[in-house]
């Protein structure tokens, strides 16, 4: 069994290293202006027009069962996009922010070409919970 | 100085304890064969044991004794001694004529008419019988030298008193201090003490008490009843009792009280406890300095590892939780840990890629709707033929983590099919 200087040696070296570490996942929930901000960016990198985006509806945080953490999922809307723009957006707005993954994809043929994009974008909070096993 | 109220006596063959004011007298006596030589004396705690029976044969246990020892256990000399002749001065003429160096010696001297009587008596063996008399319960108040006793007490004595003294080692005389009534024989026989009296001519008519130190036995010389001899013993203890010079216990055999022997014990008890005491104490404070150095260089590695991550000068209270909480943190936000959700991490996208990369180049397809999620894939759209189609669902299974279900088709009018394809992802439930 470990001495506590030794625990202390080992948590200090992970938490150096961790903090190299992207993350994945954020501390508390985030306001929907941080997140549209973040698809507007995403939006320019891809050049995809502004007027594209249709809609974003965030969802209800929910828990993610038997984990210390919630899910929070906005969905996506977009008219008229082509299935490469739609890939450059999703690479840029993953490289914008590491903790926005794609959850879900819906794509509608329009009557002449592209796509009407039904994008799920999800994000974890982590939250442990206290006092509970998992 | 006062003697107490019962009197030891020992002689070559017995110990007798003698209440002297009672009446009827009253003594106990038994049977012990003391050596001529105090430095002969092997087993002090034998004679004290026999002591402490006469005693208690006279219920007088508890009651501090006057011992009388025989004269061959002490030392003896006369000395011319002037009004200003300190016991130091004495005591340096006295060591003169002793054959043993006057430090082993206990000693007090008598002074009378410009002369000392000097009295001594080995300390070492007289200290160890008075020490094995306190095991005993045994308190001694006074020491006294038998024929002393007699021989200071002489001019008080009723009819004349002779003294046989067969002891080899040295003789006492007194007769130049006392009056003529007094004398002491070594001779052996009665008639040896008679050519005395007859050289000295009798004082007084009564017959003499002869008292054979030997024995502490007097024997009646003119043959009366042996009960004379409890009147000359009385006699012996009635002078001892009377005594005020002369008390051998002096010096470093000065009575320490009844109970010293217990207080001894119970001193070495206190000093062995206090003693045991400061080396717990200081073991313990070794101990401490040591522990205490110990955690001070604990504390500064601490310290140093803490700072590693939060710079500060002090180490904190809880500084070991806050370190496992902040790794806790930082894994739960970089999802390294064991309670983590499966990351999709662009799921959907890739097996679309991977579908896509997968279709045959030529099959033509008109996607009209898709749906991918960590579920399910759903595919509608149109191509030419239901075999493309499955072509379409085969591309589908190819992807890693997907079953696709064979295709629904409908032939559509103006030509080709629709079709409608459902994935499922495996390991969902």
């Amino acid at each position: 069994m470990p001495s506590q200087l030794q625990r202390m040696r080992q948590d200090a070296a992970r938490i150096l290293d961790l903090r190299q570490t992207p993350k994945t996942a954020l501390g508390k929930r985030r306001s929907s202006e941080e997140l549209l901000a973040a698809v507007e960016q995403a939006l320019a990198a891809a050049d995809i027009p502004r007027e594209r985006w249709k809609d974003s509806i965030p969802q209800p945080l929910s828990r993610v069962p038997e984990s210390d953490y919630q899910r929070q999922v906005t969905q996506l809307y977009f008219d008229d996009l082509g299935l490469e723009k739609l890939a450059a957006f999703a690479v840029a707005l993953r490289q914008l922010d590491p903790t926005l993954n794609v959850s879900s994809l819906g794509l509608t043929q329009r009557p002449l070409s592209g796509f009407d994009v039904e994008l799920g974008v999800e994000y974890f909070v982590y939250a442990p919970q206290l006092g509970k096993k998992p | 100085m006062k003697s107490s109220s019962v009197i030891v006596m020992l002689s070559d063959s017995a110990v007798t304890a003698v209440r002297p004011e009672a009446q009827p007298l009253r003594l106990a006596r038994r049977a012990f064969a003391l050596p001529d030589s105090i430095f002969a004396l092997e087993h002090s705690e034998e004679l004290a044991v026999t002591i402490r029976e006469v005693l208690n044969e006279l219920a007088a246990s508890e009651t501090p004794a006057t011992l009388v020892i025989p004269l061959n256990w002490a030392f003896t000399h006369r000395l011319p001694a002037g009004k200003r002749l300190s016991d130091e001065v004495l005591a340096f003429e006295f060591e003169s004529f002793l054959p043993v160096a006057l430090e082993a010696l206990t000693w007090t001297f008598v002074r009378r008419n410009g002369k000392a009587l000097a009295l001594a008596v080995p300390t070492a063996p007289m200290l160890a019988l008075l020490s094995a008399l306190e095991r005993e319960g045994v308190a001694v108040a006074h020491e006294f030298i038998d024929v002393l006793a007699l021989g200071l007490q002489a001019a008080k004595s009723e009819g004349t008193t002779a003294i046989l003294d067969q002891r080899w080692m040295r003789g006492f005389t007194l007769e130049d201090n006392l009056p003529a009534p007094f004398l002491i024989g070594f001779g052996e026989e009665p008639p040896l003490l008679n050519r005395e009296v007859r050289r000295q001519g009798p004082v007084k008519e009564e017959a003499w008490t002869i008292l054979d130190l030997r024995k502490m036995a007097p024997t009646p010389e003119s043959g009366r009843e042996s009960d004379e001899s409890n009147a000359a013993m009385k006699r012996v203890a009635d002078a001892v009792s009377r005594l005020e010079e002369g008390d051998l216990r002096v010096g470093a055999l000065a009575s320490r009280g009844r109970w010293s022997h217990v207080e001894n014990r119970a001193q070495l008890a206190l000093v062995s406890a206090i003693l045991l005491l400061i080396g717990v104490l200081a073991g313990l404070h070794v101990r401490s300095r040591t522990l205490n150095e110990q955690r001070v260089a604990l504390e500064a590695a601490q310290r140093n590892v803490y700072a590693t991550v939060f710079p500060v000068e002090t180490l904190p209270a809880g500084a070991a939780l806050r370190l496992a909480s902040e790794r806790k943190r930082l894994e739960g936000l970089t999802r390294q840990g064991s309670k983590t959700p499966d990351s999709p991490a662009d799921a959907p996208l890739d097996a679309l890629r991977a579908w896509v990369a997968e279709l045959p180049a030529d099959v033509r397809i008109f996607l009209e709707n898709v749906r991918l999620d960590g579920n399910q894939i759903a595919l509608r759209g149109k191509t030419v033929e239901h075999r493309d189609a499955e072509k379409i669902v085969e591309a589908l299974s190819k992807v890693e983590g997907v079953e696709a279900r064979p295709p629904r088709t409908t032939r559509l009018t103006d030509g080709g099919v629709e079709f409608s394809i459902l994935g499922k992802r495996l390991g969902d439930e």
